[in-house]
């Protein structure tokens, strides 16, 4: 793992586990956006898996309902615990022993009572969706960021095209105009 | 033979929106073919087959290859191509990976065969083609850092797709609809500017990048 990568990875996880003991949404949704940079540039598992990771919890925590849960509390602290566990990891420079961790959190979050499991699954797939447009808006092509976070272009087109990336002025290179006319020509 | 090269984001757009039917009356109309890579069809039918989401866009999309509305043609060696592109722009010295295989595969069919057009919704590869250095824009911008462009692989890759024309799903629909190919699809009775928006705002909102200052203006034209 880059250095750069790895201490902000770093960073990021101290501040989860802060996050997740306090079941503060909001601070792991930000914790999110700030791996996004490095998940464009370096394009590395690491930052993708934890962007997603955050995403995902910051959904979790932020809806009330899932408290009704029983495992509920149990769940939470598992979490957190692992997030401590992974930032130990990282610490001692141990990538693989990080990499398993990440991947035990996965397990953790998916081997839950049913119905909260059904969530987290679908919490994931739509967190993975969502940093790929991020990634998008960030200048990489659908099909890149499609293959980095393993969705559909269908399903990432469906997200992208609810946001405001197409209004970004960068994004108009000829006047509608010129580019009907082009068109025009083609069939006639 | 003229012909159209099709990326997946052009297609997508119009599987999704249900307006695949339109390609028919099209390709008639251009008098050519609408040709799409081994690797862009195994990214509209290969991959969506194996979920239950878009599996019935990857069927119809499947039925145009089948009736040959949609060219496959076999895969083209981009090794090179695809390396030299996602070396152009770099930051904090690292190489930023900006299109994929089957992108670039789409891009160099369109060369070699010299399409009269591509066909691409998606907004990074056409930003790429017409002016590259407003993706350098974007990734500075938001990744609040000097983004590294390489001189000579952009200029080897501008001269490599120089005088390759781009359309999209939208430009394509406005030729449809002018051409009265919308007519089993659209309600009768609706005025040309609500058609106009609405299969506009269809595109838009399914992926194809078309802002709202582009939807207006094709608006006050097709009036």
């Amino acid at each position: 793992m880059e250095e750069r990568v790895r201490r902000d990875i770093l960073e990021v996880l101290i501040g989860a586990v802060r996050a997740a003991r306090r079941e503060d949404a909001r601070a792991l949704k930000s914790l999110s956006d700030r791996t996004i940079h490095n998940a464009s540039i370096h394009q590395d598992q690491y930052s993708l898996s934890v962007s997603v990771l955050m995403y995902a919890l910051a959904k979790l925590y932020g809806r009330e309902r899932y408290v009704q849960f029983k495992l509920w509390v149990k769940f939470c602290d598992t979490c957190a615990d692992l997030l401590g566990l992974a930032v130990k990891k990282l610490e001692d420079r141990d990538d693989a022993g990080f990499e398993e961790v990440l991947k035990n959190i996965l397990r953790h979050l998916t081997r839950t009572e049913k119905k909260l499991r059904e969530y987290v699954k679908d919490v994931f797939q739509k967190a993975k969706v969502s940093k790929a447009s991020r990634l998008h808006e960030h200048g990489i092509s659908l099909g890149r960021t499609a293959d980095l976070l393993g969705v559909s272009e269908f399903e990432l087109m469906e997200y992208v095209g609810k946001t405001y990336i197409a209004d970004m002025p960068e994004g108009v290179t000829l006047s509608g105009r010129e580019r009907l006319k082009i068109a025009r020509k083609l069939f006639r | 033979m003229r012909s159209l090269v099709f990326d997946s984001s052009s297609v997508i757009s119009l599987a999704t929106n249900d307006l695949l039917g339109t390609l028919k009356g099209l390709k008639k109309l251009f008098g050519g073919g609408f040709c799409i890579p081994a690797a862009v069809a195994r990214e509209l039918v290969d991959v969506p087959l194996s979920s239950h989401r878009f599996k019935l866009e990857a069927m119809m999309v499947s039925k145009l290859i089948e009736g040959g509305e949609l060219e496959v043609h076999s895969s083209l060696e981009v090794g090179n191509l695809l390396a030299s592109v996602n070396r152009i722009f770099s930051c904090r010295g690292a190489s930023i990976v900006v299109v994929n295989k089957g992108e670039v595969e789409a891009l160099a069919l369109a060369v070699k065969i010299g399409a009269a057009a591509y066909v691409v919704d998606e907004r990074t590869m056409r930003l790429l083609v017409e002016d590259p250095l407003r993706v350098r824009r974007i990734l500075e911008g938001k990744l609040h850092a000097k983004v590294i462009v390489d001189k000579t692989l952009l200029k080897s890759f501008q001269d490599f797709v120089r005088g390759l024309k781009i359309i999209r799903s939208a430009e394509l629909m406005m030729v449809a609809f002018e051409e009265g190919l919308l007519k089993e699809v659209v309600m009768s009775g609706a005025s040309r500017r609500d058609t106009v928006d609405a299969l506009l705002w269809g595109l838009r909102l399914r992926g194809c990048s078309i802002s709202t200052g582009e939807i207006e203006e094709l608006k006050r034209l097709m009036e």
